[in-house]
């Protein structure tokens, strides 16, 4: 009973999940309770839902009052800046300690020197696309356990893209990898260095491949977990 | 009138739950009862209530099962609660007593 306004009720909060279920739960029991007073005081089963559905009524204003008590105290501090500042942080702040990292480990003369092992430019092509594809699902995370951004927007806003990244960024560390030896094996097969200088040259491109693997993996967890918490989230809600 | 009903609303809702646990429609029906339909909190305004004040550690609500699969929440007063209920209830003593003095009236 009432689950098409509860339904719509649901979509159009904008509280945060588990939240905004259990909120609807209560509803969904003041209703039924109302509901079934109305009924034994003798009224028919329309005039009764009519009846509980008029005085259990949430107006536009009264659900922003609602969102605004359950709101993130992160979100609140956001809403605050102005628009522009407010949605920079909002896809990007997600991305901050993907750059923090990059930064640090740009710093290490040793990262720099195994990246460069695997051919600097295709190991960066590596990078930008698994790094592409790692900061859309940290922009998702941050909205959604950071500012707790459960709203119909947000959620939906949710797409398969970085799995196609990881998947190219494998590939691309895969083919690096393959012409790095194939570079190697056709050098060594012409005697243009020795067999100790041969056995270094196997180990260089291995770096393109660990960087591809790496940084896919990464995505596919991340995607993966975030696609269970989504899924799982909606859920939630059963009146 | 509806300023004056929603800044006491936290007031009224602590009220009501005085008695014991009562779930959303419960506590509504109950201001309005014993205000003598002076006070009337509406469902929109009397849930951020509830949900604020639960937040702030006054009340607690638990979930009963009433069967079918269904469950209501029902709202109670925690310790917390009751002591800011007994102090509000003080203020307002005082402040009754000041005004029947301002306005010459006896209570």
């Amino acid at each position: 009973m009432f689950h098409s306004e509860l339904k719509d009720l649901e979509k159009r909060l904008k509280m945060p999940y588990p939240e905004r279920g259990d909120f609807i739960r209560e509803v969904a029991g003041d209703l039924q309770h109302l509901y079934t007073k109305l009924r034994s005081e003798g009224l028919s089963n329309e005039q009764a839902s009519k009846k509980a559905l008029s005085e259990i009524y949430l107006s536009h204003d009264d659900m922003v009052v609602i969102d605004a008590v359950h709101e993130s105290t992160a979100a609140k501090l956001v809403h605050k800046l102005p628009s522009p500042l407010s949605k920079l942080i909002r896809d990007y702040s997600g991305t901050v300690p993907l750059l923090v990292f990059f930064i640090f480990s740009t710093k290490e003369v040793s990262m720099m020197e195994f990246l460069r092992e695997g051919g600097l430019p295709a190991v960066i092509a590596v990078l930008v696309m698994g790094g592409v594809g790692l900061a859309i699902n940290l922009k998702h995370a941050f909205r959604w356990f950071v500012l707790r951004d459960h709203s119909d927007e947000s959620l939906k806003n949710f797409s398969n893209g970085p799995l196609y990244l990881a998947a190219a960024t494998l590939l691309a560390g895969i083919v690096n990898t393959a012409v790095g030896y194939r570079l190697v094996f056709s050098r060594w097969s012409q005697d243009h260095f020795s067999d100790s200088v041969a056995r270094a040259g196997l180990s260089e491109p291995l770096a393109s491949l660990i960087v591809a693997a790496t940084a896919a993996g990464l995505v596919i967890l991340l995607h993966g977990w975030l696609s269970t918490w989504r899924t799982n989230i909606t859920r939630s809600l059963r009146p | 009138m509806n300023d004056v009903v929603r800044a006491r609303g936290p007031f009224l809702t602590l009220i009501a739950l005085k008695k014991g646990p009562k779930h959303g429609y419960e506590i509504a029906s109950y201001i309005k009862e014993k205000g003598g339909g002076f006070f009337s909190l509406s469902y929109g305004s009397l849930y951020p209530i509830l949900h604020n004040l639960e937040k702030d550690g006054l009340i607690k609500g638990d979930w009963e099962d009433v069967g079918d699969a269904k469950s209501k929440k029902v709202y109670s007063l925690t310790a917390r609660g009751r002591r800011a209920l007994e102090d509000e209830t003080v203020q307002y003593r005082n402040l009754i007593k000041v005004f029947a003095k301002l306005l010459e009236v006896k209570v």
